[in-house]
């Protein structure tokens, strides 16, 4: 196991490491660095002053060098909009992000892997097809009209909750929490949702699928002969292996939920960082936009490694497999 | 002979699901009415001569300056909303059609390329699809708009870069599959020309995976045209998509003007619905795992 | 003998879009207790479907349509889940084909031997344990308190099927249904199999019905034979008495295709034709397309279910002179 822990960190370094030079090609090479870096306000003196402050008379390699050391030392440059360093800047709106992002998560899988065992397992009854038709039509809405929609309905004409922001929030340990008053939990309840539904009508499927394919097997027609309860045939036998590609997929679309935050954070004013990197796109921020790519690069490489460890923890063969032993 | 009786086996399967054929049917419909916007639409929402501010923000059903109905009411510059969303429509489906066919054609050479040859073109090509897959496809539109700016031949860029990685794989696979039986083994011994193993085998094997998936994509770039749109990374404000017509109504439907985003909306909805009804049963019915 | 099983009449069918679907029509069987029964027939005879019919685990589109299956007298068609629940694994018991996915991969061995034994027995968690150790040294597992935190990977198919086996006789069952056991195994394997469940079986007094497409296995094993054809049994009797007289043309088709009883050169014997999908009304006997007997009565008239001389036979032209030598 801790060989395994060990190999998979090395690998995840190694895409840290190609990820951070794609980027710096990206950011460096490809794009005119000097537009990229140095603020479009800048007069001739400033520009020519900045560019050997940024070192860019010297060689590609040294500077991917001096990057590289910035990126490690988490100095990426300070953000044209806000005056303060991008990484910084990021930092203090992560929080909001993951808060919206891990509650959204929450509800889509509290929701999402009842919803499809009761599907899969009366795949033909009534509500069995309502469950499918309500998560292709959850498939089928676009995430940002249904926030509009939302916004419209229980904001404008019902007036229960707010459309945007956070709310009142509590420290934590330094960190900013809205779920913890009853008015951020308010502020909170609409944007999760709004992000839910798609991951929600997804696990779905997922799981409606799985427990298909699982009651059809003959693991599950000798439990039953063994003369166990379905309750523990379907939370025990079908639950355990269902939910091996469920924790892989669950982990693998957190980041896609971080990533498509930003869409929701847009459309409910939510202080998070993707809609930081809105805005830093609309007014060409440079190095936020860097820094919020480099942040959610190593995110990702962080929940793939987790996956991979959740999913040997689970698979026994996997496990096994990886051990040597048979 | 053989092979055609099997598509049209496939196609009755199809048309089992009544469910499918309704959204089969919906999507023709909608396509038709994109495709004759001219005829079906009471102005040309682009024509900036044609609108007249007065009639900016009117409900549903009202009439305008020149006795004009709004059947779904104006946005806010006096646009009728139902000429808005026909001919945006358009735009939406064009531009996600277009970079779905693109796309498709370079994962096909890609992903044919990564089957046939193997070895080390396979491993770099797959190595970048997996990297690429690992990112949201959101992601990765996002920061590409953001270098390259704003238009339609960037946004269908961006498109194709998002999608193409999936063709790939997915053709990939089922090539690969097909090399693994014998008679191509026996081909590649009796040294065939690649072209006809490519073509002969590999080709006419891939396709039913590929079409289930370019259906599910097709969805998924219009949804996310629309997205970027609605985000201002998208197309022009001259010539508004769905989404650039939601956001447009965005400011408006806090004040309760709920159908300047709502109406492009259902028809965005119903587009993506469509597609997805169609995509589900093709995967059933060309799915080689599910097939007797 | 007391009887222990009384299959009388039993229909199973399935409801498809194409119509309905009668794997098992009008089957009678009786089991006596320690008796070992083969259920014989091709892939789609509908043998598969009447153990499950027996066990109560025929799922919809299925479902039991008339007749009466006793167990000791107790009628078990139209019996609630929580009182199949508590038959099933206690008094009648199942294993199945392949031993490769009956058992649960991502549980261990001891969960699911353990499971089985609390569902019918309230002890403690270390008798349990020890019960279940007892278990896998019965079926010949080597080292099996160790071997209980083993998952079913790190078993060969043969050790699998014995696990399988363990588990099925945790309760000393009265009945053991074993639906082709042995077909995915070796050859050596399957013989081995095959000795554990007859040893086991006559020591817990357990009646078997053991079903399989080949009459080979069971000739050696079974003390009568039932021959399967169409949802239909089509021949019962003693198994020496099948075996040397069989009274049905398929029996003789199947015996005639069973290489062991060609002499060397000769090309095999075969049954022309296909088994008949199950579908819509029965109109004469099914296997007449197939028989080399068959008359003009044969496809316009049923044959009905014969008994003489302990031997059950439908067929209007059942060899019956020989029997009654």
């Amino acid at each position: 196991m801790i060989a395994f822990l060990l190999r998979r960190l090395v690998q995840s370094l190694l895409v840290l490491l190609a990820m951070s030079v794609l980027v710096f090609v990206g950011v460096y090479l490809i794009g005119n660095p000097i537009d990229i870096l140095i603020s479009s306000q800048a007069d001739q003196a400033e520009r020519d002053r900045a560019i050997v402050a940024l070192g860019l008379d010297k060689s590609i390699w040294s500077q991917y060098g001096s990057f590289a050391f910035g990126a490690l030392t988490g100095d990426l440059g300070k953000s044209f909009a806000h005056g303060v360093p991008a990484l910084e800047l990021i930092m203090t709106r992560m929080p909001a992000t993951l808060e919206l992002a891990l509650t959204a998560m929450l509800i889509a899988v509290g929701l999402g892997i009842p919803l499809g065992m009761i599907a899969g397992l009366k795949p033909d009854g009534f509500i069995g097809k309502s469950i499918m038709a309500a998560s292709i039509l959850g498939f089928s809405l676009p995430t940002f009209w249904v926030g509009l929609m939302l916004i419209m309905l229980f904001a404008v004409f019902l007036g229960w909750l707010p459309s945007n922001g956070r709310g009142e929030t509590v420290d934590v340990f330094g960190v900013p929490l809205s779920f913890l008053t009853l008015d951020g939990l308010a502020h909170l309840i609409l944007p999760a949702v709004n992000l839910a539904l798609f991951k929600l009508s997804l696990l779905i499927r997922l799981t409606r699928a799985g427990v298909r394919e699982a009651m059809a097997m003959d693991y599950v027609k000798f439990a039953r002969a063994k003369g166990l309860s379905s309750t523990r045939i379907v939370g025990v036998h079908v639950l355990k292996n269902i939910m091996i590609p469920i924790v892989t997929v669950i982990g693998l679309e957190f980041g896609s939920v971080v990533a498509f935050a930003v869409v929701t954070e847009s459309v409910f004013a939510w202080p998070g960082m993707g809609k930081l990197l809105l805005d830093s796109i609309n007014v060409l921020d440079r190095p936020v936009i860097v820094a919020y790519l480099l942040i959610i690069v190593s995110l990702f490489v962080f929940i793939n490694l987790l996956v991979d460890i959740a999913y040997s923890a689970l698979d026994p063969r996997v496990r096994l497999a990886d051990s040597g032993a048979h | 002979m053989q092979e055609a009786s099997i598509w049209r086996e496939k196609l009755a399967d199809f048309a089992a699901s009544r469910i499918a054929l309704f959204g089969l049917a919906l999507f023709v419909l909608i396509v038709l009415a994109a495709l004759f916007a001219p005829w079906l639409s009471m102005q040309n929402p682009y024509d900036l001569a044609q609108l007249d501010i007065m009639d900016a923000r009117l409900p549903p059903g009202s009439t305008g300056g020149d006795g004009q109905t709004f059947l779904i009411g104006s946005d806010e510059q006096g646009r009728d909303l139902w000429s808005a969303i026909l001919y945006g429509l358009r735009i939406s489906l064009g531009v996600g059609v277009i970079s779905t066919l693109i796309a498709v054609s370079i994962g096909l050479v890609v992903g044919l390329i990564a089957a046939y040859r193997g070895g080390r073109w396979d491993n770099v090509i797959m190595r970048i699809v997996d990297i690429q897959l690992s990112f949201p496809a959101i992601l990765i539109a996002l920061i590409l708009l953001a270098v390259l700016g704003q238009g339609i031949g960037k946004i269908i860029a961006a498109l194709v870069t998002v999608q193409w990685a999936y063709y790939a794989r997915t053709v990939r696979g089922a090539a690969l599959a097909e090399m693994s039986k014998d008679y191509i083994a026996a081909a590649k011994g009796l040294a065939l020309s690649p072209a006809r193993i490519v073509f002969n085998h590999l080709l006419p094997n891939s396709l039913p995976p590929l079409i289930v998936v370019a259906s599910v994509q097709v969805a998924h770039a219009i949804a996310l045209e629309a997205t970027l749109s609605f985000l201002g990374l998208g197309l022009p404000i001259t010539e508004p998509s769905l989404g650039l017509l939601i956001a447009n109504g965005y400011q408006y439907l806090l004040s309760g003007k709920y159908w300047v985003s709502f109406f492009p909306g259902v028809a965005l909805l119903l587009t993506i619905l469509s597609i997805n009804l169609v995509a589900d049963q093709l995967r059933d019915v060309l799915n080689p795992r599910l097939a007797k | 003998m007391t009887t222990l099983l009384d299959v009388k009449g039993l229909k199973t069918y399935f409801a498809t879009t194409l119509g309905e679907v009668r794997a098992v029509d009008d089957v009678s069987l009786a089991v006596a207790e320690g008796e070992v029964v083969g259920l014989v027939g091709e892939s789609g005879s509908g043998k598969s479907v009447t153990g499950y019919s027996l066990m109560g685990l025929v799922d919809a589109p299925g479902r039991i349509v008339a007749g009466s299956v006793k167990l000791q007298g107790r009628e078990l068609v139209g019996l609630g889940e929580r009182d199949w629940r508590a038959l099933r694994g206690h008094d009648i018991a199942m294993i199945f084909q392949d031993p490769m996915l009956t058992l649960n991969p991502v549980l261990r061995i001891d969960t699911q031997i353990i499971e089985a034994i609390r569902a019918h027995a309230d002890v403690s968690a270390a008798r349990a344990r020890e019960w279940a150790a007892e278990a896998l040294a019965g079926v010949g597992i080597p080292s099996p308190a160790d071997r209980l935190t083993a998952y079913p990977h790190q078993f060969s198919g043969g050790m699998r099927q014995r696990v399988a086996i363990a588990i099925a006789l945790l309760h000393k069952p009265k009945l053991l249904i074993a639906d082709e056991p042995t077909t995915a195994l070796d050859v050596t394997i399957q013989g081995q199999i095959l000795a554990q469940v007859q040893t086991l079986a006559t020591q817990m007094k357990t009646s078997v019905i053991w079903i399989t497409h080949d009459l080979s296995v069971v000739s050696g094993l079974a003390n009568r034979i039932a021959v399967m054809y169409a949802g239909r049994i089509v021949e019962e009797g003693a198994t020496t008495d099948v075996l040397t007289n069989p009274a049905h043309p398929y029996t003789r088709g199947l015996l005639r295709s069973l290489p062991s009883q060609n002499k060397p050169g000769e090309t095999l014997t075969q049954i022309p034709g296909a088994p008949p999908r199950l579908l819509g009304e029965r109109v004469g006997c099914s296997f007449a397309p197939r028989c080399d007997q068959a008359q003009v009565v044969c496809s316009e008239a049923d044959p009905d279910r014969t008994v003489a001389a302990n031997r059950a036979v439908r067929c209007h032209f059942a060899l019956r002179e020989e029997v009654a030598v």
